[in-house]
This record gives C-alpha cells, structure tokens and sequence, in this order.
C-alpha cells in the first residue's frame, strides 16, 4: 500500500488512516489525557507520514514508524501544554498528569472490563505508561520503543519492568476488593 | 526451576521475551505445583487482555479530515511546500540555471581529452583524408578503440543525455 502512495494514489491513504486510528488514538490519549489534543496529534502525525513518506524505509513495519511520529508530536503537545500551564501560574505533576483518565474512558471504550483496564494503564506514570502500551498494545520491540521515547532500550527494560509490577499489583488489588464486596454482599 | 525462580522470572519479562527453554522449564515446574500454576495463569490472563483490549473510539473520523488536509496540501501549497509530495513520488530535482552549462562543459572536456589522445604523437586529424579513403599515413587506429577514452566518452554522453531527459520531464511537470 506505501508504495501505491509513493507512486501517486494517494487516496489509498485513506486505508491506512482507517486501519490505525483507533489504535493510534488510543495511544494518543493515553499521553495526552485530553480528547480533542489527542485528535490534533493523530490528525498531524498522519499528515507528518504522508509528507515524509520518501523517508519510511520499507524494509520494515509501517506502524511502529508511525507510532513514533506520533509520540514525538505528542510529547511537544505536552511541552507546550506545560509552558502555557507555567504561564498562567498552575503546574503539571507527575501525579496530575497519572489520573483524569476515568472521564476519557468512560466515553470513549465500549465494555466495562476494558475501561477498567483502560484506567488502571493510566494511572501509571508518564513513562512506565508509554513503555507498556507501546509493548503491549502496538508490538513494537524494545529498540522501537526506545527510539520512540528516545530513551536507552535498558531504560525501556526498566519502565517496562515498573509498569508491569504496579498493574499485576493494581490488578490483584481490584480482584481482591471485588472478592471481599461479594463476601459483604453475600 | 523451583518457585522463586519462576516468581521471579514472571515479575522480569513479559512472556514474549522468554526463552524457550525459560518456557519449558517454568511449565514443567507448574505441572506439579499448583500456586506456580496459578501464578503463570493468572499472568498470561492479563497480559493478554492487555493485548486484545479494545482502543478508545475517537470522538469523530479522523479519515475524512485528514484526507482533506493533503488534499488541500497538494493542491494549495507552494512550490517550496510541495517538497514532500515530490519527494513522495521520488521525481528529480528540478535543475537550476548553471548545471546544464556546466554539464556540457564536462561533457565537451571529456570528449576533447578523447581526441586529445588520438592527436599525441603530432597527428593532425585530417577529415578530408579520412573521408577520401585510408587512414592517413602515422595516424593510431588502436588509440581510437582505446577501452578508457571510449567508456569516459560514452558515460559522459550519456549522462548528459540522461539529465537532459529529467529537465523536460520536470519541466513539464511544472506546467500547470
């Protein structure tokens, strides 16, 4: 399909925007904890793809290339976001910035077991958040996802290892408390 | 393997990383051991529902808008702006004024030092000789099939004839 574009047909674009939206979107939001900014972004990495096409190598996945556009702009969305913060007199926490997820999700997944996935994925941390999406959800290696962060890959191997330990932790936390409301129920 | 070293072993690495003796090894561990069992299963689950979980709909079709952007980028933009399109379908630069003198010139410096080599020794190339019949007396056959003079010749012939092709097609391109 990359290179029907390349050779002109560029309304087979159009697929490619179809097929990764929603995952890029997904991913998107995830970082950006704001619907409409996370629409911007996809909508300009997408545009950013297209522009640089002559730059994809075809050796190789389209979708972990995209995905680090992607993430790029979505990092300088955030830069800007935190310097017009910074402005007008707030600031943006690591803490801020893990929750606010609840009210995104809700909207925005359709089952219940997915939107408390969902939340539990954003709560992490900014990093340990990126790591696990972009292993877990967008298949990419450590090496993609390291020059998508531009992070080392044994950074990579760090935030991964953190993010898996919370969300087992928060996961076995919520399978408990789920077991002793059906107890106080019963 | 015993308990901790599979313990271990889930809280390190996603089971994608795994190697394929780790795999056998904990497997064979959680066949006789039931928290081990649980543990690896328990494990699996989530990772894979990290896996399958549905992505978030975005609030509108992101297609529609997008496509009209590079529509509108295509169409609107100017030349300088173009870039990416252009670069998209791997179409040659256009040339700017000096490189097509310069092109001749190398080319007319490659075929001069191919005739150059045919006049050492003293030989004055004569063309009404040549065309009256017989080579002229002392004039080097060979030096005229010489491989090296004939390959720069030929190359720089060629090349120039090559980009001569590319500046037309561009330039029609550039027409509206």
């Amino acid at each position: 399909m990359v290179r029907a574009i390349r050779r002109g047909h560029s309304d087979a674009y159009a697929q490619i925007v179809e097929r990764y939206q929603r995952r890029l979107f997904g991913l998107v939001l995830m970082m950006v904890k704001d619907a409409g900014g996370a629409e911007d972004v996809v909508q300009e990495a997408f545009l950013r793809a297209y522009t640089h096409l002559d730059r994809f190598d075809e050796q190789r996945d389209f979708y972990p290339w995209l995905a680090t556009i992607a993430v790029r702009l979505a990092q300088n969305w955030m830069s800007r976001r935190s310097r017009v913060r910074a402005r007008e007199g707030g600031t943006e926490t690591e803490e801020a910035d893990a929750g606010g997820t609840e009210d995104l999700v809700a909207e925005l997944v359709d089952d219940e077991r997915g939107r408390q996935l969902w939340r539990l994925v954003g709560a992490l941390p900014q990093g340990e958040r990126m790591a696990v999406l972009l292993y877990y959800r967008h298949d990419m290696q450590i090496s993609d996802i390291a020059n998508a962060l531009g992070v080392t890959g044994g950074t990579v191997k760090t935030l991964l290892f953190r993010g898996r330990r919370k969300l087992r932790t928060m996961i076995t936390d919520g399978e408990a408390e789920s077991a002793s409301g059906q107890e106080e129920r019963a | 393997m015993n308990c901790i070293e599979l313990q271990n072993l889930v809280e390190l690495l996603p089971f994608d990383e795994w190697a394929a003796r780790q795999l056998e090894l904990a497997e064979r561990h959680a066949r006789t051991c039931r928290a081990c069992r649980g543990l690896l299963a328990r494990a699996r689950e989530w990772e894979s529902a990290l896996e399958t979980l549905a992505d978030p709909v975005p609030p509108s079709p992101l297609a529609p808008a997008v496509m009209t952007r590079i529509r509108s980028l295509e169409s609107t933009a100017a030349p300088e702006r173009t870039s990416g399109a252009r670069r998209l379908r791997r179409e040659p630069a256009p040339q700017t004024d000096w490189q097509l003198p310069a092109m001749a010139a190398a080319a007319v410096t490659g075929l001069g030092a191919y005739l150059g080599r045919l006049l050492e020794g003293g030989f004055a190339l004569n063309l009404g000789l040549l065309a009256s019949g017989g080579w002229p007396e002392g004039f080097d056959v060979g030096a005229m099939f010489d491989p090296a003079g004939v390959v720069v010749a030929a190359g720089v012939t060629l090349y120039l004839a090559l980009r001569l092709a590319a500046h037309d097609e561009v330039q029609e391109r550039a027409e509206p």
